[in-house]
């Protein structure tokens, strides 16, 4: 097992490293002259001075080739700084300690919304397979599924903030200030990203669900005359849960591509909505460091499914 | 007896309701305001910036030295008089004895001497000296008068002592020189907040300045800038109560919030406009019957309808109605008509094809299709280029490729800061004109300025002449809205797209 997580561990190292050579070449491939922008920035009726740009391009290093400012970025970045914003002088790892908490609490909120939604249709969808509860079931997930995610979170805004009233449209309150407000800044844009979430992990298990039904085990119980819930929460619904959880775990990274437009709409102070402020006022070193940071994180988190995937399968670590 | 008796008990429970706590206005609570665009920073010097979440963002912490009474006449704010040498070139200015800023430190002239001392030995002072003027030093007379010496004569700098221009906003001397370039995340001033705590990117929290000089004003406990980007979340936002205030230029959002009987909106037709020049030292802009067909051919309203949702009016000169300055509308600027267009085309009898560079702005690239529509349907052919907002657009404008362009001219406060495009010995004619009859008109605005009713003459006659020769042609004034929940008490027209937020109250 240890083998198995070292050489894992070791596959981990050039995958980040070139994840943060690309994202720091695309940083670097955005359309315009990252001073000229910086310097344009909220100037759209005036003039500014040339050598302001001069002095921007200077203070970012831009002036020199883009492999050299990529190894000094990665020798600074192993030690921990990342640089700072360029306009407001506030450090990347501050800005990004302060905002990774939200984005924590919001993927995390989204998943187990998405799984509580998820599991109760997925059984029924399987318990009732090719039957009309099914089919309004599949209708609904696949609706869900094609939908955008930004459709998805200005309609909740509009419905259950602006027309009725239950939950703040934007905001954020933090936990240690109000816990139940903290919960209802959060219930929107978890579930927006819920509901988007929600029917890929419902299809999975209706799938398994519906070949363990088929098991003798399972005619067994019935055959015990137990009742169909005690079979289906008892007996049928761990054994179908494999596929499902693997897939909560590589969800977890899509879900972060989730958050940067819904943390936007619902103005969460998050490191997607940092990481959308960025790309737009050109910060390139906090672009740099958000999309290094999700990316590890993608990485860490396949690298713990994978594990786990070990754990359960023994075959898999031979 | 009895009636009399009647009407003593009515009035008592009328009395009694009045009074009552419930119904009483009680100044005080927490403003939230949603800004469009994150907080860059306080010290102009720095970060010169005009865009309007930045000024106000800052304006509770700053304060002018006069202001505006309603009968137009200067009103003591941190000065307690203004006057100028006889040739304009030398503004003295007594200050209030007896404020502070928000650290404790005394308010005298050396804040003044210190101010622009660090913006005239900055980077951004070329930016700022176009809104404050041909500024060549500002002396400390005495501890509490200073006087401001001009490099030329300047009468306009008496609009610039009393209105919200920024770049004249100080902050306290000592504490400046102090945090040195943490001043842009450090300011204190002396207006009726202070800087709490600033989280960038995400929201700005000022609370009472304890040395304020009038504590009975600062109505609100505490002001809270929120960052909500997008205007349709931001007017979501105001809808649901997640915040008391947003401010906007989007004519569709101001449009959409006057339908909400929960909401209030105040706009202000602000001054500036949106326009477009042209290059005239080259074919075929160089002929002004192609440039008055230009101009007739466009129907104005229909492109303030499409570019801002009709939010604002046509403009006829450089002020809209509320300066003092409106030419009112008689500028002779041709009306849209298409058969005069078609008719000058005629008779200038070549193809007319021309080059036009716009900014990625809605407004801006709406308006830029639509005038290439108008013109197309009159045979004249437009290449439209889309350039970033900034240094690269205007190096654009300059580089001599672009026959057209689209910018959009600030609120000015007086008519001595407009003109430079169009001035032919003006190192900013970036439209080469070079017509004497605006030279000439143009040099009488700017000199007579000893009678404000024969400045404003020569004023119109210069944007007459200007129209006559037609380098520019004109868009439309535009509004700026505040949009608030109707327990926002005190909200006042902005000015300048300033708004004085922290003069309101909010009921619960």
């Amino acid at each position: 097992m240890l083998i198995y997580i070292r050489r894992k561990l070791l596959h981990s190292i050039p995958i980040i490293f070139a994840v943060t050579l690309l994202s720091f070449l695309s940083v670097n491939l955005l359309p315009g002259d990252v001073a000229e922008t910086i310097a344009g920035i909220g100037t759209d009726n005036a003039v500014m001075d040339e050598t302001v740009v001069q002095d921007i391009r200077e203070d970012l290093g831009l002036d020199r080739p883009v492999v050299v400012r990529y190894l000094s970025w990665l020798g600074y970045a192993v030690r921990g700084e990342l640089g700072k914003s360029y306009q407001t002088g506030q450090s990347v790892s501050e800005a990004i300690a302060l905002r990774l908490p939200v984005t924590i609490q919001l993927l995390l909120m989204a998943q187990i919304l998405a799984i509580l939604l998820a599991i109760p249709a997925g059984i029924f969808s399987a318990y009732r397979a090719g039957k009309l509860p099914d089919r309004v079931i599949t209708t609904l997930a696949f609706s869900f599924l094609a939908a955008p995610s930004f459709i998805v979170a200005i309609s909740l805004a509009f419905i259950f903030a602006v027309l009725l009233n239950w939950f703040p449209a934007t905001g954020y309150v933090q936990f240690s200030e109000d816990l139940i407000g903290n919960i209802k800044s959060f219930t929107l844009p978890a579930l927006a990203l819920a509901l988007i979430e929600w029917p890929i992990l419902c299809r999975v298990l209706r799938n398994d669900l519906i070949s363990t039904l088929q098991e003798d085990f399972i005619s067994l119980a019935k055959a015990k005359g137990l009742r169909p819930f005690h079979i289906l929460f008892r007996h049928a619904l761990r054994p179908s849960s494999f596929t499902l959880i693997t897939i909560v775990g590589i969800q977890l990274g899509n879900l972060i591509s989730g958050a940067v437009i819904v943390e936007s709409i619902f103005a969460l102070p998050g490191l997607g909505s940092l990481l959308v402020a960025s790309i737009h006022s050109r910060e390139i070193l906090m672009v740099q460091g958000i999309v290094s940071l999700m990316a590890v994180a993608y990485v860490v988190i396949n690298l713990v499914v994978d594990i786990l995937y070990g754990a359960l399968d023994p075959r898999i670590l031979r | 007896m009895e009636k009399p008796f009647k009407i003593a008990f009515l009035g008592t429970i009328c009395i009694l309701i009045a009074t009552n706590p419930a119904n009483a206005q009680t100044k005080g609570g927490i403003l939230t305001v949603g800004m469009d665009r994150p907080m860059t920073g306080f010290d102009s010097s720095m970060n010169p910036r005009p865009e309007y979440n930045r000024r106000n963002a800052m304006l509770p912490i700053y304060e002018d030295l006069f202001t505006y009474g309603k009968d137009g006449k200067l009103l003591p704010v941190l000065g307690t008089s203004v006057k100028s040498s006889k040739d304009q070139k030398t503004w003295t200015v007594t200050l209030k004895k007896g404020i502070k800023f928000s650290n404790g430190e005394a308010f005298n002239a050396s804040a003044y001497v210190e101010h622009f001392r660090r913006y005239q030995s900055s980077k951004a002072w070329g930016f700022l000296r176009g809104m404050v003027g041909p500024i060549k030093e500002v002396v400390a007379i005495d501890n509490y008068t200073v006087e401001i010496r001009m490099l030329r004569p300047f009468p306009a700098f008496a609009a610039i002592l009393s209105n919200p221009v920024y770049p004249m906003w100080a902050n306290a001397p000592k504490h400046s020189v102090t945090v040195g370039k943490e001043l842009n995340r450090q300011p204190v001033g002396t207006g009726p907040y202070m800087l709490s705590s600033w989280t960038p990117g995400i929201s700005l929290t000022y609370v009472k300045n304890p040395h304020f000089r009038n504590p009975k004003n600062q109505h609100l406990d505490k002001i809270v800038f929120k960052v909500i980007k997008g205007e349709l979340p931001r007017l979501n936002s105001v809808k649901s109560g997640a915040i008391d205030v947003m401010l906007t230029r989007d004519g569709k959002t101001a449009n959409q919030a006057k339908q909400d009987p929960n909401l209030q909106v105040i706009t202000e037709l602000v001054g500036g406009t949106t326009t477009i020049e042209f290059n005239t030292s080259r074919a075929p802009l160089n002929d002004v019957r192609v440039r008055k067909a230009l101009a007739h051919a466009v129907n104005r309203r229909a492109d303030l309808k499409a570019s801002n949702d009709g939010f604002g009016m046509p403009s006829t000169d450089w002020f809209g109605p509320n300066s003092k300055w409106y030419c009112d509308g008689k500028t002779g600027y041709p009306e849209f008509n298409p058969k005069k267009a078609k008719g000058l085309l005629m008779a200038y009898g070549k193809p007319v094809k021309f080059k036009m560079v716009t900014m990625p702005i809605k407004n801006f690239i709406v308006g830029a299709k639509l005038h290439q529509t108008f013109w197309k349907r009159m045979g004249v052919e437009v290449d439209l280029k889309v350039v970033p907002p900034g240094p690269a657009y205007f190096r654009a404008v300059r580089s001599g490729q672009f026959d057209a362009w689209l910018v959009g001219i600030s609120e000015a406060v007086d008519p001595g800061l407009q003109g430079q495009a169009f001035y032919s010995k003006n190192r900013g004619n970036s439209t080469k004109s070079n017509f004497p009859q605006v030279d000439i008109a143009l040099q009488k605005a700017w000199r007579s300025f000893k009678d404000e009713a024969i400045r404003k003459a020569a004023y119109c006659d210069y944007v007459r002449a200007v129209v006559k020769q037609q380098p520019v042609l004109f868009r439309a004034h535009n509004n700026f809205a505040i949009i608030a929940r109707n327990n926002v008490k005190g909200l006042k027209k902005s000015n300048l797209t300033l708004s004085r937020l922290h003069e309101t109250w909010v009921t619960r």
